[in-house]
């Protein structure tokens, strides 16, 4: 963990209300699929914890796509390039890369970001089979397409008001295409990961919630574990990646 | 070390006024991950209860104009967890270390302070009697003088180290729990825990934060500490350890002005968590500036 300055290197709009930002620093050597940073803007009391979507560790460069929700996010929006921005990172456990014949990506809106990391890896492993689902709620969102067929990954989309792809959900398109797979990965809503928990029995959910300090001492993001009601993770710290049925949230 | 910002109270001899505040630095772990903790004056650590403690429900934080709402409901492993594993931890770095204490009944608050008071390295309680997000317990015991002095005098009469009282904002006279609790025997006061708020989501129209309310914290509460700092300094002799919205050295002088003889930094690690040692590096720089020659004379100067 670091807290240093970082360049930034892009800034784009890429879809509706979101962004690209590329940055680079040193922290970039340590980082792995699935974990964020929690960036600074001035003015603002919390930092932003944003979930890394790739990296080039030979460059020092990582790439962080969000979405602009609030004033903070809308901040970040207008930074320009060439100028530095605060970071603390990598924070979190990250995604644990396995071994299956098969794999199913699954992407909700925002939640899609990570899952590109995490696909560049999971080839590298040597998985053959990778698909990825992506949900949003219009044409207008969609966004990462081109990040796994640069891998040559095919993308399922899905919108909720069928102005493209699929007419619905992710989930809905998993049942209505008969897409199986030996384990999962996913991150997105809340509903979208509960109902893929129940579709897969392995696999992995990434978390987004509140935090305020992002490293584990403030006990501002906890969930508790399902099986032992006396457990309990920091989402910053243990997670945010979670096994399916490991967390109640 | 610069003698200038030494600092004496009952119980804590530090090489600074500076320690972040309970419930915003766990046990310091974290933080030791990113600079050494001997830099510090001390470590208040967070609330030990007599059992563990989950706390409350997420969402637990909510960010708010130069602050944020927490209602973390006192997560914590409980006081013999704290007092096996954490005392031991922090007693390697050379700073004070005080414990806070929290509970939902008088003897729940008597058994933890009794228990925390004894361990090895514990050089101060701070009696948690102000914490706005528990139902049962805490602010209850804040908010009425005779409830507080009582409390105090049975912690007092147990603890093996000096009790400083932790204060609540949200009564309408600070200044008579301050002196409840001074005439119950506490050796010392801390002020000001959390403001009672909170925010709506604009799309449900709920709170949201589960606990529905929150404490309000960070740089936007400085001028209600400074003001209710004042107000108790004139009133009482014990000394006062202040927080509120400290993000800077001069924030420092501001509280000690007021009537800190030390100060607390809370919500400001969050934003940076190098916040402390960068304020402890500062201190001299803004000294020399507003001609402070050393920080226990401008204790109260405000005052004068």
């Amino acid at each position: 963990m670091k807290d240093e300055r970082a360049k930034i290197l892009e800034n784009t709009l890429i879809a509706a209300d979101t962004y690209r930002m590329v940055l680079q620093s040193s922290l970039c050597e340590d980082l792995k699929a699935g974990q964020f940073v929690n960036l600074l803007v001035p003015g603002f009391t919390l930092r932003r914890p944003i979930s890394v979507s790739s990296f080039d560790k030979e460059a020092e460069e990582y790439t962080l796509l969000y979405k602009v929700l609030g004033e903070g996010t809308q901040k970040m929006a207008e930074m320009k390039v060439g100028d530095t921005v605060q970071v603390i990172g990598p924070l979190g456990n990250g995604f644990p890369i396995e071994t299956a014949e098969s794999i199913l990506l699954i992407g909700g809106g925002a939640g899609t970001g990570p899952l590109v990391q995490l696909a560049k890896e999971l080839k590298d492993a040597g998985c053959r089979k990778i698909r990825v689902v992506l949900g949003f709620p219009t044409k207008e969102d969609i966004y990462g397409v081109e990040d796994f067929s640069a891998l040559g990954i095919r993308t399922h989309i899905s919108t909720d008001d069928g102005t493209y792809g699929f007419h619905g959900n992710a989930v809905e398109l998993i049942r209505a295409e008969g897409l199986t797979a030996e384990m999962a990965y996913t991150c997105g809503p809340k509903r979208m990961m509960q109902a893929v928990e129940e579709l897969f029995g392995r696999g992995y959910i990434s978390l987004d919630i509140r935090m305020a300090c992002g490293m584990g001492a403030c006990m501002g993001c906890v969930v508790k574990d399902k099986a032992d009601p006396d457990k309990y993770y920091r989402v910053c710290k243990e997670g945010p990646v979670f096994r399916i049925g490991q967390v109640d949230y | 070390m610069d003698e200038r910002l030494r600092v004496s109270l009952p119980g804590l001899e530090m090489k600074n006024p500076v320690m972040p505040a309970s419930g915003c630095f766990g046990f310091g772990r974290e933080f030791a991950e990113l600079y050494d903790l001997s830099l510090l004056g001390g470590v208040v650590m967070k609330a030990a209860t007599a059992s563990p403690k989950f706390g409350n429900p997420t969402p637990r934080v909510a960010e708010t104009p130069g602050g944020m709402l927490n209602a973390i409901g006192l997560q914590n492993p409980g006081v013999d967890a704290i007092i096996e594993r954490e005392v031991p931890w922090l007693r390697q770095f050379d700073t004070c270390i005080i414990a806070n204490v929290a509970g939902s009944a008088q003897e729940d608050y008597v058994e933890t302070a009794e228990k925390i008071g004894r361990a090895e390295g514990v050089d101060a309680i701070e009696l948690n009697i102000s914490c706005p997000n528990v139902k049962e317990g805490g602010i209850a015991f804040g908010t009425d003088p005779k409830v507080a002095a009582s409390l105090t005098a049975a912690v007092k009469e147990v603890s093996k180290v000096p009790v400083y009282v932790k204060l609540s904002p949200n009564v309408t006279d600070i200044v008579q729990i301050a002196k409840a609790v001074e005439a119950a025997g506490a050796d010392g006061i801390s002020m000001i825990n959390t403001l009672m708020g909170m925010r709506l989501d604009l799309k449900t129209a709920r709170p949201i934060i589960a606990n529905k309310t929150g404490g309000l914290s960070g740089a936007a509460i400085k001028p209600v500490a400074v003001r209710m700092i004042y107000q108790v300094y004139e009133q009482v002799k014990i000394p006062i350890i202040g927080m509120g919205g400290i993000t800077k050295a001069e924030d420092v002088l501001e509280l000690m002005y007021a009537g800190a003889s030390a100060v607390a930094v809370g919500t400001a690690n969050f934003t940076d968590p190098y916040a402390c040692p960068k304020i402890i590096e500062a201190l001299p720089g803004v000294m020399d500036k507003y001609r402070v020659d050393t920080l226990s004379g401008i204790v109260g100067k405000a005052h004068r």
